[in-house]
């Protein structure tokens, strides 16, 4: 009884260890020679520790078909980010290196102290570990990782983005993040990066760019709004070709980011090259535990599926809404703001042509089931991302779980929902001890932050 | 007309007139001398009409039966009350009506049954006329699937739209929709959604619309510059990835329908959403041949898509009728 209860622990180096025992013991306990100062005591350990041996053993017994529906989890299935069609630069290795110094670069915000990673840092997988995030302002919402965002057909939590090259211009412009108007960006960009640029883009008018006001957008305040109307239509497309560049750039240095393999694919690997014995090692029991949860009993592998476990769908999982903020429609409302969008891939700016944009051109953007739906967020590394959800709304992964439990559906606001919010998820009736094992699983699927992979900047990190 | 054909169908629905179990063998062996399909299966359409007509005809009946019966019965209930009047004749009464409303419920059910058969031939020949007249444009006259190498079995079990607190309780948990434990699986992986579907389901890939007016057929569309990267299997939709398909139309003569607008929808039955994209009719590549666009599936599962046909289309009766006719197609990929 007490063994059991030590290989419930969790994954320390102390339970594998135990797990490796019992294999051991499996083998060896008919020649135990120890002499017994109680044989009755010795008689009962033993049947319990079989028992043990043989349910545990049970645990760690795939069969075939188990094995191939678990096989499309595992990192080395992901494969090259999908092309785009949108983004001519995106395989090109000198634009993901402008790309690079971009993200990190912050001396080309407004303060001077804003990049891409105050709010995606490297080594917390490029989040900020806060509900709402702040740079010159709070933003509305909480920074989701990047890693794996190449591979997402949308981008941001209600998929507002079709492209990450779209995506990256969003922050420079918005004021609580770079707070820097387009034309500002622009050209303190092209006289920090001239050649970078012109060895990727080619030819920059600069002599032309030197005649127009100091700022200008047409999204900032009202001057700068005022400034970016009174330019022509020819200063205004300049800008916007070298603005969508810097998108592009950006966009070439995360498809460039990869996730190395975790606890959970050294034990799928395991599992698929039928090294049987090492899997103990592996995985603790109440992780193995865990994960047969995940894909089973608590059903999170119908979204939280593939190697980024995700379905990159939009979903309402009933992630109650801050009192003293406006009710989440999701993507109800990021599909309003793609048909506006200036940067998508039908626009003057994408590379692709208007046949090739089909995501865009056959965009639903109707139906009850997009209010309050919000992109199922990759778990990868989920364990050093808290807080969770779009607005940091659960502290830590027991409180997700909880209300994956026992959820509440979304509350129906009349005022501001045009349809009561479609809700995807049903209660599970996990026990106490089932919240504990699903939970140590979601911690197996922490990469180790990879200090010598350049892409990852970790450069600096390292101290 | 032919003869041949009319007095066979007349022998049917005599034979289930008559009550017996009439089998659709029958009109089966009159193959060999169809010459027309699509001319056949238009009087094979007509015949299951007229005898889903007189099968309605024979409930109505039986419901003025039923009534009189009724009215029989308290009067005898009277009758025994009172030693004055004779109950025989009530009794003989009562017997009758239980015989003919009996007799009607079972030629009612019969020639129902009968109709649905016919309709079902009918859609046959149809389809066989359909074919060989449209050689060109059909490649594939299976239902479509699911290519077989795609590996990803899931599907998220959303089964709920809007619900209230209280309905919460009463929704049934994943676990108990986890399938029968399958004897090659330890994992206990939540039933699958094909798994909804049910087992007769009507998964052709030709059918008459609703108001039976038209005749339509879907395939997927592969031209040479996506069939590379399409499955070779003619009859396998890809997963989550946006793909085109044919929809052919003709009219219940065998003539194209063209010209039309036709407005596409599609979703989960038991999953309570719609597609993820918003496929539309992009071009009409040759008379009556549709192109769909923009179609994509994010998931294995029961898929239902339905063609609308404009509303102001003529019908039988060449009025003009509000209720557009439409095209269901079920799929289960
Ligand atoms: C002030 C903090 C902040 C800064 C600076 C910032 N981001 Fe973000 N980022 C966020 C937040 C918050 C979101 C989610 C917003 C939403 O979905 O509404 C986000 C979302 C994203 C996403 C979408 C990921 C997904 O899975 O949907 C990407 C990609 C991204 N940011 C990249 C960048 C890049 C590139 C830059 C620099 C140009 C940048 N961010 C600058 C906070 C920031
Ligand atoms: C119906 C699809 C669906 C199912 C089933 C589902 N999830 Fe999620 N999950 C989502 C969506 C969508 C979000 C983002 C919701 C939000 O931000 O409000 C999410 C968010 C999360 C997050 C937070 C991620 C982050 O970066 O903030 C965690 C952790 C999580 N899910 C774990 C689970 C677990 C564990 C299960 C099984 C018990 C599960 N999910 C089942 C769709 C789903």
């Amino acid at each position: 009884m007490e063994k059991t209860s030590k290989v419930n622990k969790g994954c320390n180096p102390r339970s594998i260890t135990i797990g490796l025992l019992f294999v051991l013991l499996a083998a060896c306990t008919e020649q135990n020679t120890e002499t017994p100062s109680d044989n009755q005591e010795l008689a009962k350990k033993t049947k319990t520790e079989k028992k043990i041996t043989s349910d545990t053993k049970e645990l760690y017994q795939f069969t075939d078909i188990d094995i191939q529906f678990l096989e499309p989890f595992l990192i080395s299935n992901l494969g090259e980010p999908p092309k785009s069609v949108s983004n001519q630069y995106s395989e090109n290795i000198d634009a993901a290196k402008l790309g690079k110094k971009l993200f990190f670069d912050a001396s080309l915000s407004n303060n001077k102290q804003v990049s891409c990673a105050t709010c995606h840092q490297p080594k917390r997988y490029f989040t900020d570990g806060l509900a709402f995030s702040k740079a010159t302002g709070v933003t509305k919402r909480s920074s989701p990782s990047v890693l794996g965002a190449a591979y997402s057909p949308w981008q941001f939590w209600d998929g507002r983005k079709d492209s990450l090259w779209s995506q990256a211009l969003g922050p420079i412009e918005d004021h609580n993040e770079y707070n820097t108007s387009r034309l500002t960006y622009v050209r303190n960009f092209l006289e920090k990066y001239p050649n970078e640029y012109q060895n990727v883009f080619g030819d920059i008018k600069l002599d032309q760019i030197a005649q127009l006001p100091k700022s200008a957008s047409p999204k900032g305040n009202s001057q700068e709004i005022k400034n970016w109307e009174n330019m022509s239509k020819t200063q205004q497309d300049l800008i916007n070709q070298v603005f969508s560049h810097i998108g592009k750039a950006i966009m070439a240095y995360q498809r460039q980011l990869t996730i190395p393999p975790s606890r959970f694919d050294h034990f799928l690997e395991a599992l698929v090259e039928k090294r049987e014995a090492e899997l103990p090692k592996l995985l603790s029991p109440q992780e193995v535990k865990g994960l047969r949860l995940f894909v089973g009993k608590a059903n999170c592998a119908s979204c939280h599926n593939g190697p980024l476990f995700t379905n990159y769908e939009f979903h309402n999982i009933g992630a109650p809404d801050p009192i003293d903020k406006p009710v989440e429609l999701g993507r109800y409302q990021g599909v309003k703001d793609l048909v506006e969008d200036e940067f998508t891939c039908l626009s003057k700016w994408s590379d692709a042509s208007e046949q090739d944009c089909a995501e865009m051109r056959f965009l639903k953007t109707s139906g009850p089931e997009l209010v309050g739906a919000l992109k199922t967020p990759t778990l990868r590394n989920i364990a050093e991302t808290a807080p969770y959800m779009q607005m940091g709304q659960f502290e830590n992964l027991q409180q997700v779980i909880t209300h994956y439990n026992f959820p509440a559906p979304p509350v129906y606001n009349r005022e501001q929902h045009p349809n009561r919010p479609h809700f995807d998820i049903l209660p599970l009736k996990l026990t106490t001890q089932e919240v504990v094992e699903l939970e140590s699983f979601l911690h197996t699927l922490t990469s180790p932050l990879p200090k010598d992979d350049p892409w990852w900047g970790l450069e600096k990190d390292i101290d | 007309m032919n003869n041949k054909i009319k007095n066979l169908a007349a022998i049917i629905i005599t034979c289930c007139m008559l009550g017996t179990q009439a089998n659709n063998l029958a009109v089966e062996s009159t193959e060999s001398i169809i010459k027309n399909p699509i001319e056949h299966a238009v009087q094979l359409m007509h015949q299951a009409n007229q005898a889903n007509e007189d099968s309605r005809q024979l409930i109505l009946d039986a419901n003025t039966v039923r009534k009189q019966l009724k009215e029989q019965r308290t009067a005898l209930i009277r009758a025994k009350n009172n030693p004055q009047i004779n109950s025989k004749e009530s009794q003989e009464k009562i017997a009758q009506l239980v015989e003919k409303l009996e007799s009607n419920q079972t030629q009612g059910a019969n020639l129902r049954q009968q109709s649905k058969l016919l309709k079902q031939q009918a859609a046959e020949h149809f389809e066989k006329g359909f074919v060989q007249k449209w050689k060109q444009w059909v490649s594939n006259t299976e239902p479509l699937t699911m290519d077989d190498t795609v590996k990803n079995i899931f599907a998220h079990n959303a089964q709920l739209r809007s619900v209230h607190k209280n309905m919460l309780e009463k929704a049934n948990t994943p676990e108990e929709t986890i399938s029968q434990k399958r004897d090659d699986m330890s994992l206990q992986v939540p039933a699958l959604v094909e798994q909804n579907a049910p087992p007769d389901l009507n998964i052709n890939a030709f059918k008459f619309s609703r108001q039976e007016q038209y005749f339509a057929h879907i395939e997927v569309h592969t031209d040479e510059t996506t069939q590379s990267s399409q499955s070779k299997n003619v009859a396998a939709v890809p997963l989550n990835k946006i793909h085109q398909w044919r929809l052919m139309i003709s009219d219940i003569n065998g003539e194209p329908l063209e010209n039309v607008k036709i407005q596409v929808e599609g979703h989960m039955p038991g999953h309570v959403h719609g597609l993820p994209t918003a496929p539309e009719v992009t071009q009409e590549i040759a008379p009556g041949v549709y192109l769909v666009d923009g179609v994509k599936f994010q998931m294995k599962g029961w898929w239902v898509m339905k063609f609308i046909l404009p509303s102001d289309l003529k019908n039988k009766a060449n009025s003009v009728d509000l209720n557009p006719d439409f095209f269901t197609f079920n799929l289960v990929l």
